[in-house]
């Protein structure tokens, strides 16, 4: 026992994952559930070995019980993964067959003499509980952590598995991918409940079309108001996004929406009440009237 | 046979705070409600129509949402501790299923307050196990299961039993009416004692504020003035 895996089954997480894994103390073995492009990007991580696992034509949670096996022959000390659903999958596996103890939430890994100490965040953020393991421990790490500091790329290895036969895809379908743009954008504009009127949403597409941003809302907005389609809902139960920018007008900060938008590089929040959680979570606010600062914000961004 | 919902499992970490004392404590002392729930129990329905539907759950207190929803008896499971580690409540949910016997589907909430627990109860079935579903389709022997797979969604044909972690794209349409509660509260609950199997678990060794992040606030009273340095600041930042 001693490395540090992590697996990665999404480009959006994989930084972070690593940010994580690589600051562990030990040697980092990535195992990559993805396309070659998304492999060649992991082994500039700072990890010590890649193997990728094709998915093209087998479901990667197939290959939950081989990939379970070798966790128990090797041992790791530590199994890293954000809470990409695939990764879960495997990962659950992998505790149950490595006899590893799970911890989720999780900020700081660290690996001495074998055996791993984890912090995870509690109470919504309030306190850092510190846990130690005697065992192997799978940890799902906390969104918007650090990221990787990108290096020399290690040589990716195909990976080789037997697939389980009882799942098999029948078929794709991507034709949402892409229609509002929010997964690849660079910049976003969110909109909650305190917009007021529909009438407000014409400041948030200024300021979107000044900054050259995509348009995001909160779920009430689109299921209660019907103002968005459901596809430009962020949040726990819709999307997580991960843009550089994200700038949420009019959002309180309900921890389902900000669970989709924690892995932005900056948040911004303008919200009138100085209290609303949101602020607690952002790297810059405006506290002030929506009406006005919108329309403010929108020219100076077309002025700098 | 049977399939499974299980339903009111995880703590709401909403409940969860940090005392004066520097201990962490529960506002709640039971598990809650979770926003997948109800769409765990649409999916085992679904799954297998003729097949016996049973809710399972942590709960105490009223224990009958999945019986509100078509489940037509409810186990109750006792004793599971607070404070739990995920790898606790599998092992509890997990011999719980195995005392059931001919169960062909367990359906779960693929919630984001405990989100390792349903591959780990999948794990210590021996299934396999599809998380972020959206809805199932019986195809003779087979069942198409439709989950979320990036932007999109991909369809899963699964034989034999499996684990499905549910994850519900809204909140509940039409709720069950006080009619259909009444009746529910009238369907049998077994209560049972959870039999957590010897599974590893961290131990507690201090806890600690977390580093400060502090957020800087500009004054919108002058909404050129706040705007102007917020813009600045994004500029600093290189996302402008």
């Amino acid at each position: 026992m001693g490395n540090v895996w992590m697996i990665v089954a999404d480009t959006m997480s994989a930084s972070n994952v690593a940010g994580i894994a690589v600051n562990a103390g030990a040697p980092v073995d990535a195992l990559v559930f993805g396309d070659a492009k998304m492999a060649e990007d992991v082994a500039k991580l700072g990890v010590a070995t890649v193997t990728r696992y094709d998915v093209e034509a087998t479901l990667a949670e197939a290959y939950a019980p081989a990939i379970a096996e070798k966790a128990a022959a090797e041992a790791p000390a530590a199994v890293v993964l954000s809470d990409n659903a695939t990764a879960r999958a495997l990962a659950g596996a992998i505790a149950v067959k490595a006899g590893a103890a799970v911890a989720t939430s999780v900020v700081s890994v660290n690996v001495a003499d074998g055996q791993a100490t984890v912090e995870q965040l509690v109470a919504e953020g309030e306190g850092v509980q510190v846990l130690k393991a005697s065992a192997p421990v799978v940890c799902v790490i906390a969104d918007g952590g650090p990221d990787a500091e990108e290096g020399a790329a290690v040589a990716v290895q195909d990976g080789a598995a037997d697939a389980a036969d009882a799942l098999k895809v029948v078929a794709t379908n991507a034709e949402d991918e892409g229609a509002t743009g929010l997964l690849t954008a660079e910049k976003v504009v969110g909109v909650g409940l305190g917009i007021g009127g529909k009438e407000n949403l014409a400041l948030v597409n200024d300021l979107a079309d000044a900054l050259g941003a995509a348009v995001a809302c909160t779920l009430p907005l689109c299921d209660n108001y019907h103002w968005f389609e459901h596809s430009s809902v962020v949040g726990t139960s819709t999307q997580k996004i991960s843009p550089r920018l994200y700038l949420c007008a009019g959002s309180s900060g309900a921890p389902q929406h900000m669970a989709g938008v924690r892995s932005a590089k900056v948040i911004v929040a303008i919200n009138n009440d100085p209290e609303a959680p949101v602020f607690r979570e952002c790297s810059y606010g405006i506290v002030g009237d929506l009406e006005k600062v919108l329309p403010a914000l929108t020219a100076a961004v077309k002025g700098a | 046979m049977t399939s499974i919902a299980i339903f009111k499992w995880a703590m709401n970490p909403h409940d969860e705070r940090v005392g004066s004392d520097g201990q962490i404590k529960w506002l709640a002392e039971r598990p809650e409600v979770g926003d997948d729930d109800y769409a765990a129990v649409q999916v085992a329905r679904d799954a297998a129509p003729d097949d016996e539907l049973v809710g399972l759950t942590m709960a105490s207190g009223d224990t009958a949402f999945a019986a509100a929803r078509g489940a037509e008896r409810t186990v109750a499971l006792q004793g599971v501790d607070i404070l739990a580690q995920p790898t606790e409540v599998a092992s509890a949910l997990a011999n719980a299923v195995k005392a059931m016997g001919d169960v062909s589907l367990v359906s779960i909430g693929d919630s984001a307050w405990s989100p390792m627990v349903p591959s780990l109860l999948a794990a210590q079935l021996g299934w396999p196990c599809i998380l972020a579903v959206d809805a199932v389709r019986p195809e003779g022997d087979t069942l198409v299961v439709t989950r979320r797979f990036g932007a999109g969604t991909q369809d899963v044909a699964v034989t034999g039993p499996v684990v499905l972690a549910v994850a519900a794209r809204r909140e509940e349409g039409a709720k069950p009416g006080m009619r259909q509660v009444l009746q529910a509260r009238k369907r049998p609950v077994d209560t049972v004692t959870a039999s957590i199997g010897d599974v590893p678990t961290l131990e507690a060794a201090g806890l600690r504020e977390p580093t400060a992040q502090a957020s800087k606030l500009f004054d919108g009273a002058d909404p050129a003035a706040a705007a102007a340095q917020l813009v600045s600041a994004l500029q600093s930042e290189g996302v402008l």
